[in-house]
């Protein structure tokens, strides 16, 4: 049998965490709509929707891509 | 091409589809739909090149991958009842047996499907392709123990499950081996 460690468990409890960001607000400041943006990072405007409800956490490159086309850092864009 | 262009082509298909299937049921001739599929995947496939708009992300696979568990699990599940009810009523219908049989082997089947495609996936995405090899080294043993106890388990469920008195076709008439509790059969015998 498999014992969890507490990195296993606490890897596991980040995975259940959903991040808070920024991307509303400043998507707004650079006068994007949702659908704009969606089309500079290539994913659907809902993936946009969610991110900003901060029901869905992005992977490492989306990430990346809405921090860049917001002119941005990552650690700045969203907090845990 | 925009999105909701693309699934206009999607439902255009699919009625061309179940078109040709209908027609195929009702003249027994089956040429009509197996020409509608290929067509199908042709227009699908050139209509999704047109598209310049994001069908698909990230998002959408995750949860094609979340949706491919459950559907794995949920079909597993139905799959086991429906052998457990077939099986306990294989006395009124002995025909059940076959069939709760038939659902055991393809959950296994796809159980066995979902799990090579797994590792093949794993290993084909891993840059330490030594490590995995020397792990499936590891496993082979049990892989071969479990292969030949599910072999021995299938010939030992023929040899128990499969009734031994029953109606045996021979020169065109039904002759009896051993008691058998079913009437004589009428006809189906050449």
């Amino acid at each position: 049998m498999v014992i969890p460690t507490p990195l296993d468990q606490s890897v596991a409890a980040v995975n259940l965490i959903l991040m808070t960001n920024k991307i509303k607000e400043l998507r707004a400041n650079h006068g994007l709509t949702q659908e704009e943006l969606a089309r500079k990072v290539g994913v659907r405007r809902e993936t946009i929707l969610f991110l900003e409800a901060g029901k869905y956490n992005p992977s490492l490159k989306l990430a990346h891509d809405v921090a860049v086309a917001l002119e941005t850092k990552i650690d700045e864009l969203f907090q845990f | 091409m925009t999105t909701k262009q693309f699934q206009g082509v999607r439902i255009a298909v699919a009625i061309m589809l179940a078109t040709s299937v209908s027609i195929a049921v009702s003249r027994g001739s089956y040429i009509a739909p197996v020409i509608a599929v290929i067509a199908g995947l042709i227009i699908i496939s050139l209509a999704k090149r047109q598209v310049k708009d994001v069908l698909a992300d990230e998002r959408d696979y995750k949860l094609a991958g979340t949706a491919a568990r459950w559907s794995l699990s949920i079909f597993s599940i139905i799959m086991l009842i429906g052998f457990f009810i077939l099986f306990a009523l294989k006395d009124k219908n002995p025909e059940f047996a076959n069939v709760a049989t038939l659902f055991a082997y393809l959950t296994c089947g796809l159980m066995l499907l979902n799990s090579l495609v797994f590792y093949f996936l794993r290993y084909k995405e891993s840059g330490d392709k030594k490590n995995i090899l020397k792990d499936f080294k590891h496993y082979l043993p049990f892989l071969i123990l479990a292969l030949v106890a599910a072999f021995i388990i299938a010939i030992a469920s023929i040899r128990m499950f499969t009734p031994e008195d029953e109606w045996i076709c021979t020169d065109g008439n039904w002759v009896s081996h051993g008691n058998p509790d079913a009437a004589r059969p009428v006809g189906g015998c050449r």
